[in-house]
């Protein structure tokens, strides 16, 4: 059995082909998948009849004709970029989270509860306890995944729903409701937060906040952290190699956790930043999908800070415009084609790579692949 | 007598890499053939082109007379060729005889016949002597009884020939000595069985004759009774093609010998629980470079874990009169680097770049970190300097270090560990395997200079040559103990006897 991949001419083909496209592969992996989606959005809206120019108009009209569609834009970008982020920041110790969702639902709750208090910075106060919040419940699949050998992609789903359920089946409908409002306790949600927690506004006619300024610092903070600083390193190559990294002495256990806490503590800040900036107050009716978008997000972008940004503000902007799509009878969950066909169209180069390997013939994919399955008793 | 199996003239590659090269073998209906080689001569590839998993490049198959078509599983299962792996193809929730008959079932009314396939399968188990349940579940059973199921599911299937892929690897001596006597009534009742191992003992007790792989080709084929174990372990070491000129070593260290590396009564588990290393003890001095021998699989990677501290174990170890630390990061604070036997996976992390693999276990001090930061200006030249003074190629910091060939990815390990600092310990385990001459010299001269600036070298290698080449003293494992320390000049014979745990025939 040959232990290594065989070295020779092949070898150094490949070395060279990857060298001379460095790095660009996956950004204009994502502009190319963008754009198709669009351009297949607009196929599909022709072919049920609608126009899709006038559509395509009142969508871009949605999301950036003037200061308040493009405040919409950046509030909804703000939140997709961050929990993009924290997906990518799971990737890079090698974990797929799931549970944005759900860091997400903690995050935004510990906001409403901490809000109303009568604090002296109860701004800052309320962002940091939705930071701790996320992070603890991204520690739960972290802890699980260490100690248990629990697959992340599994916990964190369930996590979803654990939280889902106390949150709105019971924090939110029965301890944390807001006094009063009787019968119709399932829609009311929590007291409002106190005015000196709202995120302030920075335009007149806009509903920006300060949460969007506030969600590129971060992204700034975290690309930082993860190309220049050597905790970043240790963390990606933890994920790089789990064994090797470990071997060389790199507690990987404890940076998976520390990834996994940061995970959660940017979905928590996603959660706050909705909360302290558009809902005043946990809402009895909270579905957001934000969390779940942060995926999409992520896997658009690359995995990278940078392109997180850009996919979290294109999607943002597609979510902003989607309403205006009904104007025009067409269905608003258009936009979620957009943004289907953009991760289905990301993801699949990768999915197909390797079959195109094999119809190629190339050396060390299929010829030497390990014949004997491992199947244990 | 027309042979049971016969392979002729296979040659398979897998890119640059010719696995097999050329090999003739053929086995009789009622014998034993034991196939034996180091990791990576070529006996696991071989039997794949035998049971049709892989075509070969040229050569054929031939099975009772008949050739087999290349490449075709399942008309080398019908012709009658049965394999059992190391891993066992079994479903854990069944019971034994559905494991048998599973895919085969007998019918009856369109369900299966339970009674019959019952019968059928109990029946086959007691006409070879093999004691299974035919109704307990599988994954209820030990390791040598699902082996003895594996064995059963091939002869109720008509296998004629059995292979059997180091098949002792997994069990116990009591396991193993049964499952020679086992091999012993097959070939009583007429099968012919190929026996893949590379615990020569074993081979000689269980064979009739034997075949020795070596690097892709056949080198020695003999019967067992004119086989002397110090003849095979010379064949499998290859020290027979040895030239007659001995290899260049090194000189002895100028630095006095004091005392680095004092290990007393180390004793581990391997990783499924059962003793790896049996109370082994050995003292290394610095400038000294020690070879660990032995048959594969007698303690040497379980050591190499130990030292650097993979693997817990009990008993003392310490370096510079300092007990060894138990973690990774403790031990490499003590000055010991690692050149694992399993680069990819624990030396390398493949996606990252070359300037990147460099950093790693070094990523907090300078030159590849100021403060928190990343320095990338002190990485970048370091990266150069360690590219240019190992021939890395390509010459490239930011290429992949998964896009490298084997030998360079080997370089870049070989050049992280021991160009920086100053290593007190360097353990590397198998460091030359699967690398060319250019690349070998290199890391045996990084080696040399190792030690030269006092640090103590423990290498572990299969390659007798290699150790001769580049150790001061030999120590020799057996069944994790150390069965002798001996000098480079010690004859084949005498290492190839300590080798299988026996005296040398002189002290």
């Amino acid at each position: 059995m040959p232990d290594a991949p065989p070295a020779g001419p092949d070898a150094a083909m490949s070395v060279r082909a990857r060298l001379f496209s460095p790095a660009r592969d996956p950004l204009w992996g994502a502009a190319f998948a963008v754009f198709t989606s669009l351009a297949v959005s607009f196929i599909a809206i022709a072919a049920t009849g609608r126009n899709p120019a006038l559509g395509f108009a009142y969508l871009a009209d949605g999301a950036f004709g003037g200061a308040g569609p493009l405040g919409e834009t950046a509030i909804k970008g703000a939140v997709l970029l961050l929990t993009g982020l924290s997906v990518s920041v799971a990737f890079t110790v090698g974990l797929f989270n799931i549970g944005a969702e759900g860091q997400l639902i903690w995050g935004a709750l510990a906001a409403a509860v901490v809000g109303r208090f009568d604090l002296p910075l109860v701004l800052p106060c309320a962002l940091l306890a939705a930071a701790a919040a996320g992070a603890l419940w991204g520690l739960i699949p972290a802890l699980l995944k260490v100690r248990r050998g629990v697959h992340e992609v599994i916990s964190t789903i369930l996590l979803n729903w654990i939280a889902i359920h106390l949150v709105h089946g019971w924090l939110v409908a029965g301890p944390l409701a807001a006094a009063g409002s009787g019968a119709s306790v399932s829609v009311a949600g929590t007291e409002p937060i106190r005015a000196a927690a709202f995120l302030p506004r920075l335009l007149q006619g806009s509903r920006l906040d300060l949460g969007f300024p506030l969600a590129l610092c971060i992204a700034f903070a975290v690309w930082y952290l993860l190309t220049r600083t050597h905790r970043g390193f240790e963390w990606r190559a933890t994920g790089a190699g789990l064994e090797a990294a470990e071997a060389s002495g790199i507690p990987a256990s404890r940076r998976v956790c520390e990834a996994m806490a940061l995970s959660g503590a940017l979905s928590g800040l996603a959660g706050a930043l909705l909360i302290l900036g558009t809902e005043h107050k946990y809402p009895g009716v909270f579905r957001t999908g934000y969390g779940f978008d942060g995926i999409a997000v992520a896997l658009v972008g690359g995995g990278t800070a940078a392109g997180t940004v850009f996919a979290g503000l294109f999607f943002g902007a597609i979510r902003a415009g989607a309403t205006r799509l009904q104007l025009v009878g067409i269905h608003p969950s258009f936009a979620e084609l957009i943004q289907g066909l953009a991760v289905l169209l990301v993801a699949a180069p990768r999915m197909f790579a390797p079959l195109l390997r094999r119809l190629r013939g190339a050396p060390g994919t299929a010829a030497a692949a390990p014949p004997v399955p491992t199947v244990q008793a | 007598m027309t042979a049971a199996l016969s392979l002729v003239g296979i040659r398979k590659r897998f890119g640059a890499l010719t696995a097999v090269d050329g090999v003739s073998l053929s086995v009789a209906p009622g014998e034993v053939l034991a196939l034996v080689g180091e990791n990576g001569a070529g006996k696991s590839t071989l039997i794949s082109v035998a049971c049709g998993l892989y075509k070969a490049d040229e050569g054929k198959v031939v099975a009772f007379g008949r050739e087999l078509p290349a490449g075709d599983a399942r008309s080398a299962i019908d012709a009658g060729i049965g394999v059992v792996y190391q891993h066992f193809m079994l479903v854990g929730p069944l019971t034994v005889w559905e494991n048998v008959v599973l895919g085969r079932e007998p019918r009856r009314f369109g369900l299966i016949d339970a009674a019959r396939a019952r019968r059928e399968v109990a029946r086959t188990a007691v006409e070879f002597g093999l004691s299974v349940e035919v109704d307990a579940q599988v994954s209820s059973l030990n390791v040598a009884a699902q082996q003895r199921v594996e064995i059963v599911k091939q002869l109720w299937r008509g296998a004629r020939v059995l292979i059997l892929d180091e098949p002792t690897a997994v069990l116990a001596p009591r396991e193993a000595d049964e499952l020679v006597r086992t091999v012993r009534a097959l070939a009583a009742g007429g099968r012919s069985v190929i026996f893949i191992s590379h615990k020569l003992r074993e081979v000689l007790a269980v064979a009739d004759r034997v075949a020795v792989l070596r690097r892709g080709r056949l080198t020695r084929e003999s019967a067992c009774a004119e086989t002397s174990a110090g003849q095979l372990a010379e064949a499998v070491t290859g020290a027979a093609e040895r030239p007659a000129a001995s290899a260049p070593r090194r000189q002895s260290p100028l630095l006095p010998a004091s005392s680095l590396l004092r290990c007393s009564d180390i004793q581990c588990n391997r990783s499924n629980g059962r003793p790896a290393l049996r109370g082994l003890s050995f003292r290394l001095t610095r400038g000294e470079i020690l070879g660990i021998a032995g048959v594969d699989g007698n303690g040497q990677s379980e050591l190499a874990e130990v030292l650097t501290g993979l693997r817990s174990f009990t008993g003392t170890a310490s370096l510079d009169g300092v007990p060894l630390g138990s973690t990774p990061a403790a031990v490499r604070a003590h000055g010991v680097v690692h050149l694992p036997e399993d680069r990819h996976r624990r030396a390398l992390c493949l996606p990252l770049s070359v300037e990147e693999n460099f950093a790693l276990g070094r990523q907090r001090a300078p030159p590849f970190a100021r403060g928190l930061r990343i320095d990338k200006s002190g990485r970048r030249a370091r990266a150069e300097d360690l590219i240019e003074a190992f021939d890395l190629r390509p010459p490239l910091p930011l290429a992949r270090a998964g896009d490298l060939s084997g030998g360079n990815q080997q370089k870049l390990v070989a050049a992280r560990e021991l160009a920086q600092g100053n290593p007190k310990l360097v353990v590397a385990v198998q460091p030359t395997r699967g690398l060319d001459l250019g690349a070998t010299r290199r890391v045996h001269e990084a080696l040399r200079n190792t030690a030269r600036q006092g640090a103590g070298v423990l290498l572990v290698s299969l390659d007798l040559d290699e150790l001769r080449a580049v150790c001061d003293r030999i120590a020799v494992l057996y069944e994790g103990r150390v069965t002798g320390i001996a000098s480079p000049e010690t004859s084949d014979e005498d290492l190839g006897r300590l080798m299988l745990g026996q005296e040398p025939a002189r002290a």
